[in-house]
């Protein structure tokens, strides 16, 4: 659905995004995650063909992103915070004006979304608060059953309740739909999201599915006889390793069930006992996140 | 899709749009209470005028910004909104929303004022699309390459201060090439070529903004479309007048016109009896030479006019330097009184080269482009209370100006008018004639071309019965008025040529006037 090569952008001297490859299967859920300024919105609006990228390419649905057409746009649901609606048309209006430009329009989807989301027909666009505007954002890009669904930082500043709702009326159709979102709030992606990608400065650190990732990341704790003390040569795949008292606690970035008390066992002497913790995608990328900060610091 | 665009941009700005046409109206409805009245004209047609100008500019700037091109927030450019159908959508908004009141406007004006219908219908759109070229079309591409209002604001204030700033700059470095082409009759040359170039460049800046959506490259380009309007503002003279001379209508009519260097006539006589010197900026540049050169020739009811003549001088050792040009004479074959008694033609020299050369003998060289015309037409209007149509001026009528001097005769006209025209007070029963009045000030543009302020040329012209000063009295003065009429003699070009006169042995110094 989404395959992108290679991709690097300019903004003067600061290089955004830095040989960016990336590909969003057809039916999945891509979860684009990383801090503020890893490139992620950057990255969307290359795919959008908002922006051009300095080097690379990008395929979406199977098409140059460069080249897009009105056919490929008319597949595409596109919800952004940053979207530059016409202010002074209400919400009737807007969506009136958009409805001709879908073939795929679906007028029913359309009144249902709109009652979900509780939007105010009447009411103008300039007069709508953030999550109202969200929603809107999300009314206009749902009722012509999109292909592709992009959402770039759709739960920023939303109250539970609009997120609430904002979620709901996106879960209704997400199965229909290849979805790409990117997201501070992973809690919000981690009940949608089948795949993910890491985005720092500019690089995608690893793209896999959510399936894989939760599969390899263990929140492990090591109880030992005495007093723990961090081993001289910590494995690579050990994240935020800590210790505390007895207990050494770290994240096992290539956790095998099987294989775990022998990879332990090599490094740490006298293990009483060893738990193992399943990670949300929050602390996921968190320690990910925080691993980076402290090699980029080091 | 185009008409379901439009319609949602008229949704947004009707109130500027009505606006904008109310205040077109009231610009138009106040140019037409002037030129019907002598006594009370109202004062604010060029407020107005103003006003409308930059009210249209607001509009066009906002719908364009409406589906703005530059920047990464505007919800349209993820919409499958057909980019050609965006960009008719706007060019159909700019001209049925605001070309469109300012034709409706004019037809109206032309019709109210008794043209037919097919000439106000024709001017009115010759003048429309002057406008739409000149002002309104730049401006929608100007709009297409600034992402908000604020943005097309410091760029049009930046580009203009450097655009003038540039003209001036040229200006003052080759002070008399703007000179020449900008005060001529020929200017029409220039300002086809601007059109063009307007035309194409705001052709090229939309379709790379609408289709390409390159900011940056469309940027540069209009920057370098400004910079060709200069290079444009300043053509050299020879290829100008040369396509004027291949529109000549009949160029065998001047076969026989001869001017001649005729020292015999002396030097010439300031009627002020101070020396003559030409001012720019307000500083003194020069001195104006006045050569006497022997016309013969003419045809009879004909005028000869001087487009340009520039002089160049060559030295003992061949060296050759510009000394100075000169324009905008005209010399009557029928008429003493308009001619004078010596055909000088005054030459404007630069303090510089007058310095250098003023007591050298020199071989003085002197390339005239000349435009003959001759009497098309002989109309007259009741000195009184007249009310004439004539083809060429349009509609004429003639009333005693409000200081009881002079008979002011108003024309108003749907189209072009004849570049030289003379108005003379003449008492129908006796023949006695006061000296006419000349107005030569049309371009020898084929077409019309006007821009501002509507789609009406006016000629408003003073024949005067008294001497305001009391200094001399006419031969048909106020008590003569009804029983005479103004006569008005119509000039049309008929060829446009050049001429070569050397003076082998020339000293400026002996030419000074006295």
């Amino acid at each position: 659905m989404i395959e992108a090569s290679n991709l690097w952008k300019k903004f003067g001297r600061h290089d955004a995004l830095r040989g960016l490859s990336f590909t969003v299967p057809e039916g999945s859920a891509f979860a684009l995650i990383g801090a503020n300024g890893a490139g992620k919105t950057t990255t969307i609006k290359i795919l959008m063909n908002i922006i051009a990228a300095t080097r690379g390419t990008a395929k979406v649905l199977n098409v140059d992103s460069r080249r897009m057409s009105t056919q490929e746009l008319a597949r595409i649901g596109y919800v952004s915070e940053n979207q530059d609606m016409p202010e002074g048309l209400t919400v009737d209006q807007y969506l009136n004006y958009l409805r001709p430009f879908y073939p795929a329009w679906d007028r029913d989807l359309e009144m249902t979304t709109r009652r979900d989301l509780r939007l105010p027909p009447e009411r103008k666009i300039r007069d709508l608060s953030h999550g109202m505007r969200m929603k809107m954002s999300l009314a206009c890009a749902l009722p012509f059953r999109p292909q592709l669904l992009v959402l770039d930082e759709p739960f920023s500043g939303l109250d539970p309740l609009v997120r609430d709702e904002f979620m709901e009326g996106l879960l209704r159709q997400a199965s229909e739909m290849t979805v790409l979102i990117s997201s501070h709030e992973l809690s919000e992606i981690d009940g949608i999201a089948t795949h993910v990608g890491f985005l720092d400065e500019g690089r995608l650190l690893f793209e896999e599915s959510m399936s894989d990732l939760t599969d390899r990341f263990r929140e492990v704790h090591v109880t030992l006889e005495r007093l723990a003390h961090a081993p001289d040569q910590v494995p690579k795949d050990w994240l935020h390793v800590r210790v505390m008292g007895n207990v050494l606690a770290f994240v096992d970035t290539r956790f095998k069930e099987e294989k775990l008390g022998e990879r332990i066992g090599s490094v740490l002497q006298g293990v009483r006992r060893v738990d193992t913790q399943p990670m949300g995608l929050r602390s996921i990328f968190t320690t990910l996140a925080r691993a980076t900060r402290d090699a980029a610091v080091s | 899709m185009i008409w379901h665009i439009f319609k949602k941009d008229l949704r947004l700005v009707w109130h500027m749009v009505t606006a904008v046409a109310l205040i077109g109206w009231l610009y138009t409805i106040t140019n037409y209470h002037n030129d019907h009245t002598v006594s009370n004209p109202w004062r604010m047609d060029t407020l107005l005028m103003i006003v409308q100008i930059l009210a249209s500019t607001l509009l066009v700037v906002s719908v364009v910004q409406l589906d703005a091109l530059p920047g990464v927030r505007q919800d349209w450019l993820i919409r499958p909104i057909n980019r050609r159908d965006l960009l008719l959508a706007k060019l159909l908004f700019v001209l049925l929303m605001v070309q469109g009141p300012i034709f409706a406007a004019d037809v109206a004006v032309a019709l109210a004022d008794g043209f037919p219908a097919g000439q106000a219908l024709l001017t009115s759109l010759l003048r429309s699309i002057n406008y739409f070229t000149f002002f309104l079309a730049p401006t929608l591409a100007f709009a297409s390459i600034t992402g908000s209002f604020t943005e097309t604001i410091v760029a049009v204030v930046a580009s203009a201060a450097a655009f003038f700033g540039l003209m001036q700059m040229i200006n003052i470095q080759f002070p008399w090439h703007w000179r020449v082409v900008g005060t001529n009759d020929v200017f029409w040359v220039v300002e086809l070529c601007v059109l063009a170039i307007l035309a194409a460049g705001v052709a090229a800046v939309l379709m790379v903004q609408y289709f390409m959506r390159r900011t940056t490259a469309a940027r540069w380009m209009t920057a370098s479309i400004s910079l060709l309007l200069v290079v444009a503002n300043f053509m050299p003279w020879q290829p100008v007048f040369a396509i004027q001379q291949r529109l000549s209508r009949d160029p065998g009519v001047a076969s026989a016109v001869r001017l001649e260097f005729q020292p015999s006539l002396g030097r010439y006589r300031e009627p002020s009896g101070t020396r003559t010197f030409y001012q720019r900026h307000g500083r003194e540049e020069g001195i104006v030479l006045h050569i006497p050169i022997a016309i013969t020739g003419l045809p009879t009811d004909s005028v000869l006019r001087t487009d340009l003549m520039t002089a160049r001088v060559t030295g003992p050792d061949g060296k050759t330097a510009d000394l100075g040009f000169g324009n905008a004479r005209s010399v009557w074959s029928e008429d003493s009184a308009i001619a004078g008694d010596r055909p000088d033609y005054p030459l404007y020299v630069g303090a510089a080269a007058f310095g250098r050369f003023r007591d050298q003998t020199l071989r003085l060289d002197i390339e005239s482009s000349l435009t003959l015309l001759r009497l098309n037409d002989t109309r007259a209007i009741e000195a009184l209370d007249g009310q004439q149509t004539i083809a060429e001026l349009g509609r004429c009528q003639s009333n005693v100006n409000r200081s009881g001097t002079a008979v002011h005769v108003d024309c108003l006209q749907a189209g072009t008018t004849p570049p030289c025209t003379t108005f003379t007070l003449e008492h129908a029963a006796n023949g006695t004639r006061n000296p006419p009045v000349v107005r030569c000030e049309g371009d020898y543009d084929p077409f019309f071309m006007q821009i501002l302020p509507d789609a009406l040329k006016r000629v408003n012209v003073q024949v005067f019965f008294r001497d305001p000063a009391e200094r001399f009295h006419l031969p048909v003065d106020g008590s003569q008025l009804r029983e005479s009429r103004v006569v008005m003699r119509l000039y049309r070009p008929e060829a446009h040529f050049t001429r070569h006169v050397v003076i082998p042995h020339f000293r400026l110094s002996d030419w000074l006037p006295l």
